[in-house]
């Protein structure tokens, strides 16, 4: 088995373009904490620049003079170039290296996975998990739920022992449909007992941040005089919607993007807790939210509902707006502005207090 | 039970196991036969239409609680046909249509293997328990004409399961049978979680030293039985890349997982060092092993079929190299020219080489330590500046894989987001 080694190397900065180097990895890195949640741009291009110092690292250590020294491999975050800055980042024994960086050198940490020695495994590691039992879900009598129902108790169970705290429990949003994650967090939201932050965990794995259920008290009244809304879910994914809606609460080129879905959920609640805020600035709101099934979008709207509620209990009404399959044939009965509008909608439970 | 080929060229294909007991055998085929009709027309007629309108002609991506069918052709006979969709309410997948056949031209239970590995990477994908159904009802309608070939779909229809009564289908439990799974044990008319996981481990391809690796990987808890299958199957990382990372080290299950957090530079670079390595591995592999003369100007035409050379792989951890074995004659793939002209390495039955992003003075001395046993090379990016003549005159060849450093790494890129995105 090969292993895995660490060194400094001394790299001058007399030599062509190292300080512009090093000032560009820098400026890479403070600009990837202005990105969106998942996006990569900004890492990827770190990552090259990163790249390139260390292959000129490489380069400088294969000629004849080049110094450096082996270090403790720590897998601590920061970069692999130190200069004067950051000299006290740098690892005990690595005294040489502190001289080097008073001179005005900076210092590239060089991993190198392949040399030889006996692979030394994580002391932790642990077999993979036992495969999961299979699950169905039983109505009071006993008999097999099918379809939305077992869905629903699949999804009301998870929650249960969520707020219960036991081990290992969390919401699983992920393949639950839109109404019944809706329904479902507010039912569980409204809940009471003792206020409980329970994660929230996705298919792959990813968490998004906890949610709070029973939290706030909801009434199932929707108020009246209160400055109205009607917002679609995400832009440019159901145009059908365009007809019943002032605008879209969430740009689709923002929340359709690939990764982690708990990164997905965390923009969508930053973006909507700043969005309420904003829409409840000048009185309270009353939003009909025109809802479509991704549940990571749902999950990070209603916690910013939830904690807005919370903390303003008068400022905010959310109805959920949930579409409803219109029967093969059916004539349109109403118009909208003057448009026939092709989907049909259903009211869901009011979120407000 | 074993199958004889009245004329095959491979020997290898002769006398593979069909079933451990010729009773069983006979009556399997007979409960499949029985239900054949049925599932063909449920298929052909009812499944593939509802789909082509709503989806395929729609432009449309299916969302995975969708029934979805799946056809497995080889050369232009169907072998296999299946529907299925991932099911919320079990928190596993439903299956409602399994079709296969024995064909002269295709391996023993083939069919079953492939149909069965596209339904468990599903399985995993979608998430949930990895339960199997077969006996869960479904409803499928679809009404209208056909956007290209205009045909009328009028489809209303609620499944009770799979036709064969909502069993596990017969075909699908002869061929675990023939390879050590027994299916539908737990439940005749499922495939428990922990039977998918055996049987996620038979349908993958893995030779021995590779099999040994995972094994001992999902022992430590590297990563799951099920992940590491569907990171071969789905070829996010392929077998001699996957291979060569379980053997060289310890951060393979970070890899796996999308790698390390982009702010710990030091382990991303012991990472990204490791996942080079490993995708130039893989190309060579990929090069060394197909016949595909796609610059040969001696031939008219240039023929993709199974143009496989049959060349296997062995990793030396200890140097963290690779040997390849069968490795045909002629100059090896990726030279760039030497000083005193490009090398002509003939007859090279065997190569030893190692991946390095640069070729440093402690990998020089390792490969040529290696070189007195054989012909042994060290391969780069495109855009290393290693010298050729160097590493000749220490009696190694230098190799230059076609991508750049860069390009490389947007290729891990794009495999650690894979990796990130598909389930835990």
């Amino acid at each position: 088995m090969s292993v895995e080694r660490s060194i400094l190397v001394r790299l001058p900065v007399d030599q062509l373009g190292i300080r512009t180097l090093v000032g560009d990895i820098r400026s890479a890195a403070a600009r990837v904490g202005k990105a969106l949640p998942g996006e990569r741009t900004d890492i990827i291009r770190y990552e090259g620049l990163s790249s390139r110092l260390e292959q000129a690292a490489r380069r400088h250590l294969a000629r004849a003079g080049a110094q450096y020294v082996e270090i403790d491999m720590i897998d601590a975050p920061g970069d692999s170039v130190f200069d004067r800055d950051d000299a006290d980042r740098l690892p005990a024994g690595a005294d040489a290296a502190r001289a080097w960086l008073t001179a005005g050198d900076v210092a590239v940490e060089l991993r190198d996975p392949f040399a030889s020695g006996q692979t030394v495994h994580s002391a932790f590691a642990a077999p993979a998990p036992e495969p999961e039992d299979p699950w169905e879900a039983f109505d009071d009598r006993g008999r097999p739920l099918f379809g939305t129902a077992a869905i629903a108790a699949r999804f009301r169970q998870q929650a249960q022992a969520a707020v219960d705290g036991e081990d290992g429990a969390a919401l699983s949003p992920s393949g639950v449909s839109n109404r019944v994650l809706t329904e479902g967090l507010r039912e569980f939201v409204a809940q009471a007992g003792t206020p409980a932050w329970v994660p929230v965990i996705y298919r792959d794995g990813s968490a998004g941040p906890a949610f709070p259920l029973r939290s706030v008290a909801l009434r199932d009244e929707i108020p009246v005089g209160w400055r109205t809304h009607r917002f679609a879910l995400l832009s440019i994914r159901h145009t059908e919607m365009d007809v019943e809606v002032d605008g879209a609460w969430f740009r689709n080129t923002d929340i359709s993007r690939p990764r982690p879905a708990g990164q997905t959920d965390e923009l969508a609640y930053k973006l909507s807790q700043t969005q309420l805020t904003k829409v409840c600035e000048s009185g309270p709101a009353l939003i009909y939210l025109y809802q479509t099934g991704l549940d990571t979008a749902i999950l990070g709207f209603y916690r910013a509902v939830t904690e807005h509620l919370m903390s303003r209990p008068d400022s905010l009404a959310v109805v959920p707006m949930f579409f409803r399959r219109r029967r093969e044939g059916a004539a349109v009965d109403r118009s909208v502005g003057g448009y026939e509008p092709q989907s049909t909608f259903v009211e869901g439970t009011p979120w407000t207090i | 039970m074993v199958r004889w080929h009245l004329d095959t060229q491979r020997d290898d294909l002769q006398a593979a196991v069909l079933d451990f007991d010729a009773l069983l055998y006979a009556e399997s085929v007979a409960e499949e036969l029985e239900a054949r009709d049925a599932g063909l027309y449920r298929m052909l007629d009812e499944v593939g239409p509802a789909y082509e309108l709503q989806y395929l002609e729609a432009d449309k991506r299916p969302r995975d609680f969708v029934i979805r069918p799946v056809r497995i052709a080889c050369q232009n006979v169907i072998v296999g046909l299946a529907a299925f969709a991932h099911e919320p309410s079990i928190d596993g997948m439903s299956v409602l249509a399994w079709q296969t056949c024995e064909v002269p031209h295709v391996a023993t239970h083939e069919a079953n293997r492939a149909l069965a590995a596209l339904m468990l990477c599903d399985a995993f994908a979608s998430g949930g328990t990895m339960e199997i159904r077969f006996d869960r009802p479904a409803n499928l309608t679809a009404h209208g004409i056909t956007a290209k070939s205009g045909e009328r779909v009028d489809v209303d229809v609620t499944y009770r399961g799979h036709p064969e009564g909502g069993r596990v289908p017969a075909g699908l439990r002869r061929y675990g049978r023939s390879v050590g799974v027994f299916l539908g044990m737990d439940d005749i008319h499922a495939i428990s979680p922990r039977e998918a996981r055996d049987l996620f481990l038979a349908v993958t391809p893995m030779p021995a030293d590779l099999g040994a690796r995972v094994h001992e990987a999902y022992r430590r808890g590297v990563a799951s039985p099920e992940r590491l299958c569907f990171v071969l199957l789905s070829q996010i990382w392929r077998e001699p890349e996957l291979d060569f990372m379980l053997a060289v080290s310890d951060r393979t299950g970070s890899i796996l997982r999308g790698g390390a957090d982009w702010r710990c530079r030091g382990q991303r670079q012991a990472e990204s060092e490791i996942a080079r390595a490993a995708l130039m591995i893989g190309m060579l592999y990929r090069r060394l092993d197909t016949k595909d003369g796609a610059g040969d100007t001696s031939s008219p035409a240039r023929v993709l079929e199974d143009n496989r050379v049959g060349v296997t792989w062995q990793i030396l951890p200890d140097v963290a190299a690779i040997r390849f074995f069968g490795v045909r004659a002629g100059p090896v793939p990726w030279q760039p020219p030497l000083s005193n002209g490009r090398a002509a390495i003939e007859g090279a039955a065997t190569i030893t080489v190692l991946p390095r992003a640069i070729l440093d003075s402690t990998t020089l001395h390792m490969a040529s330590e290696l070189a007195r046993e054989g012909l042994v090379a060290v391969v780069t990016p495109s855009d290393s500046d290693s010298d050729p003549d160097e590493a000749n005159r220490a009696g190694v060849l230098l190799l230059r894989c076609p991508d750049r450093l860069g390009e490389l790494d947007q290729a891990i890129e794009r495999k650690l987001l894979s990796a990130r995105i598909s389930r835990a």
